[in-house]
């Protein structure tokens, strides 16, 4: 199941996403027919969840203190576990070259639909695009509530990481002890008081594997352009594919072919 | 003198997560039991801390974690895992229910 946040967009269910991965996932995730959920904390981005300072200082009146504000909103990011997907029409070279997937690398392709279409009834999660911002300049939006407050920022990156064209799916894992700082509207009690008594216990150590339905998810598989003359490599690729009991096309990329002078 | 309620928890689904079949039909065995056992509270949020950690006891769950609301709780999520924690093994299940609290018939 999944949900879109108020003023987040969710694109067409056309809209190509590709993810590009390692063979060592890739196979994992035939095998396990599940995907990979990754804790926000363990990206290299240290704004991942970060509220913008201007929405943080719109929201002191309410949440008093900023900096403990800060500290909260820290903690939490070991509770969102992300799926991370490029959307774009075409396969990316600099996707290619970001993931260092020169020999082995893999890239998925799937739309907007079939992924939603693939998530498991058992979990619900927070999917859509990411909006990219001036993290120091982006103003107070209308009509944010406080959880809406914590969960939004997932969903917005600095625009400096534009390039990524980032779609991504979000499962907030919350400790159930959390729910001693929750009434029972849902809104955020005591937060100095959370603070200031809470662990933040480790949930997971870096994510938690979903069961997808794989068939659903990938449209098609295509291998690394850097191995190029090497069709054995997307051979063996398609075999591992095969004994697993999936039949999706697996074809090598083309982004690195000589141009063909006869067209 | 306190200001609890009677409540009742009405099970949607148990879903599994890499877990085989014969194990799951005791967890859900298991799960059905406890729901429907009578449920006293404050509030909503009081009820499911109970039932959680009521569960957490009886499957040696180190955590549970649920899915916080985005428009109150109507709706409730909580994962356990399967085998003490998360990271044991990649088997785990969830809970979707409601709670509603019983009306008073005069």
């Amino acid at each position: 199941m999944y949900n879109v946040l108020p003023g987040i967009t969710d694109p067409k269910d056309t809209a190509c996403l590709w993810r590009y991965m390692s063979f060592e996932k890739f196979v994992s995730l035939l095998a396990t027919r599940s995907l990979f959920f990754t804790r926000a904390d363990k990206f290299d981005d240290p704004f991942e969840g970060f509220t913008p300072p201007l929405v943080k200082e719109g929201y002191a009146r309410t949440l008093r203190d900023i900096n403990i504000f800060d500290e909260f909103q820290k903690n939490c990011r070991k509770y969102a576990l992300c799926s991370c997907w490029h959307q774009d029409d075409e396969e990316s070279m600099a996707m290619w070259d970001k993931y260092h997937l020169h020999n082995s690398g893999i890239a998925i392709k799937t739309t907007s639909g079939d992924f939603k279409a693939c998530l498991g009834e058992g979990y619900d999660v927070l999917l859509g695009k990411i909006e990219y911002i001036d993290h120091y300049e982006y103003p107070v939006p209308d009509n944010i509530s406080e959880l809406s407050m914590l969960y939004t920022w997932y969903f917005h990156k600095r625009k400096t990481f534009e390039h990524e064209k980032e779609y991504r799916a979000i499962f907030f894992d919350v400790p159930m002890s959390f729910t001693e700082h929750f009434d029972n509207d849902g809104n955020v009690i005591n937060l100095e008081t959370t603070l200031k008594d809470y662990k933040f216990p480790e949930t997971h150590k870096i994510g938690k594997p979903f069961q997808v339905d794989v068939d659903r998810l990938i449209g098609e598989v295509i291998t690394s352009p850097y191995i190029k003359n090497e069709e054995w490599i997307t051979e063996a690729v398609r075999s591992v594919v095969n004994q697993y009991g999936f039949h999706f096309n697996v074809k090598s990329s083309t982004l690195l072919d000589e141009p063909d002078e006869t067209v | 003198m306190t200001n609890e309620h009677d409540y009742t928890i009405e099970l949607i689904k148990v879903t599994p997560m890499n877990i085989k079949p014969k194990d799951f039909e005791s967890i859900e065995q298991t799960i059905s039991k406890i729901a429907g056992e009578p449920k006293k509270g404050e509030t909503e949020i009081d009820v499911f801390k109970k039932f959680a950690s009521t569960l957490e006891h009886k499957f040696k769950a180190q955590i549970s974690t649920f899915n916080p609301p985005l428009n109150g709780f109507k709706h409730w999520m909580l994962y356990l895992p399967k085998d003490g924690n998360f990271d044991a093994t990649s088997s785990w299940f969830s809970i979707s229910f409601t709670i509603k609290r019983n009306e008073i018939c005069d």
